[in-house]
């Protein structure tokens, strides 16, 4: 059983739209909720949902598992990419999408499954603490971080690399680390993160391999609420 | 007896809180708490009680962390007053409100702020380092002198606290420990090992960092923190 990493996304004014085409009914830009922030592909997905039924009703589905990301629909449609960064995050190619049998069935790159599920997953409490005079110290901010390894096989590491490159860009990680998609916390401690990558902390050396074909990556991120 | 930590209490403004012991008729002994009053920890507020109420006890329940009263008589009731500032002591206590006559001994209604009670000892405490805290200096016929003797100063004392817990609810009650001593009186606070003897000891480490390391990957595993310390 292995483990999600996904970048998440974030409508901004570069990635809010697309123009879909509908049963040969003409083109229409289906709008994105702007700067509505998802922290995984499920999320954008349901998002791309929404948009497509305030213009056409409910004649789409969406869906994503893992890395793979489906629309669906009763008619035939094309989907042209207007921005180029929503291509991107979602796996699209060139200027836009045919549908076969109704489907358009894309693979984000923003996306990897790992083969094997993250190890040595520790959170940590921050504390950031002021002494005073009288009071002894006391906190002016706490933070959650969390440091895990990432085990990859070798076919795995393009697709890890690119998701950690758009990490280390500075854009929230959401790290699911079994099959649970409740949120972290002490009472679901095997729960689904989000934070910001610790691009210190990353190395491409592959520290530790028990096999060779193994590659064991120690990364730390800062939760994010 | 698993150690356990305890936060500080430093009284806000002068109050008194009046225990009341019934056997056959009321004996009401009152105990004053001046401004800046300071105690380590939860047990030397009890103690403090103790020596102030004939025939009283106290203690808290390891497994709760609620505070049990007992008197002489068959019934208890205690007030605290408000005119200066009671409510943080009582709070501080774990009750929201005078207590009622009631049948002793007495189990106060929630359990007193800042108490991290474990279910398994640490595995390890022991001293790291102890520095002396006087200034010397070498002299001219190679001896040496030092600004203050030995008597006048205790040094310091690092100490490796490492604490384990039994269950995820144990991690989020010692998060909630350190919550409440750095949001309410801060540090220092006080660590009781299996010896007893209370330890008043603040983090060595800014920022301070709660790292929860799994003994083992299983889901159920035992977890462990450890805590740098300055004894003081």
């Amino acid at each position: 059983m292995g483990s999600t990493l996904s970048v998440s996304c974030r409508f901004t004014p570069d990635r809010d739209r697309f123009t879909c085409n509908y049963n040969s009914t003409g083109d229409r830009v289906i709008r994105l909720t702007a700067f509505t922030f998802c922290a995984d592909l499920p999320a954008v997905a349901e998002q791309v949902r929404i948009a497509l039924a305030a213009e056409y009703g409910a004649h789409f589905t969406t869906g994503a598992s893992g890395a793979s990301f489906t629309i669906e629909s009763d008619q035939d449609f094309t989907i042209t990419w207007t921005h180029n960064a929503l291509r991107d995050y979602l796996g699209g190619t060139g200027a836009g999408e045919s549908s076969t049998a109704r489907v358009v069935s894309l693979t984000s790159p923003a996306v990897i499954v790992t083969s094997t599920a993250i190890q040595q997953a520790t959170p940590s409490t921050v504390y950031v603490t002021k002494t005073l005079e009288r009071r002894g110290s006391v906190f002016l901010a706490k933070a959650y971080q969390f440091k895990f390894t990432v085990r990859a096989l070798a076919s795995e590491m393009p697709t890890l690399r690119g998701v950690l490159g758009e990490a280390l860009k500075g854009i929230p990680l959401t790290v699911r680390q079994t099959t649970d998609s409740g949120a972290w916390s002490w009472a679901n401690p095997d729960g689904q993160f989000t934070g910001i990558l610790k691009s210190g902390n990353y190395s491409e050396s592959w520290q530790a391999a028990p096999v060779q074909l193994l590659a064991d990556i120690p990364l730390e991120v800062d939760l994010i609420e | 007896m698993a150690g356990y930590l305890q936060g500080r209490f430093v009284k806000s403004g002068v109050c008194s809180a009046t225990f009341s012991s019934y056997a056959g008729s009321w004996t009401n002994t009152a105990v004053a708490f001046s401004d800046g009053a300071s105690f380590a920890s939860t047990d030397e507020i009890l103690s403090t009680l103790a020596a102030a109420l004939s025939g009283w006890s106290f203690a808290v329940d390891k497994e709760s962390g609620k505070i049990v009263a007992s008197s002489p008589g068959t019934q208890l009731k205690i007030a605290f007053s408000t005119s200066g500032d009671g409510d943080d002591l009582r709070d501080f206590l774990g009750e929201a409100g005078d207590v009622s006559p009631t049948a002793t001994p007495y189990t106060f209604t929630s359990a007193h702020e800042a108490g991290f009670y474990p279910e398994r000892t640490a595995t390890q405490f022991r001293r790291t380092s102890t520095a002396q805290l006087r200034a010397a200096r070498l002299l001219g016929d190679k001896t040496g002198e030092t600004q203050f003797g030995p008597e006048s100063d205790t040094g310091q004392t690092q100490i490796e606290l490492e604490i384990l817990t039994s269950t995820t609810a144990e991690n989020a009650a010692l998060e909630t420990f350190f919550d409440e001593v750095y949001a309410a009186q801060g540090e220092p606070f006080s660590y009781t090992h299996t010896d007893e003897l209370a330890h008043s000891v603040i983090c060595a480490d800014s920022p301070n960092v709660l790292e929860w390391r799994r003994l083992s990957p299983k889901l159920n595993s035992y977890w462990q923190v450890s805590l740098s310390l300055w004894s003081i």
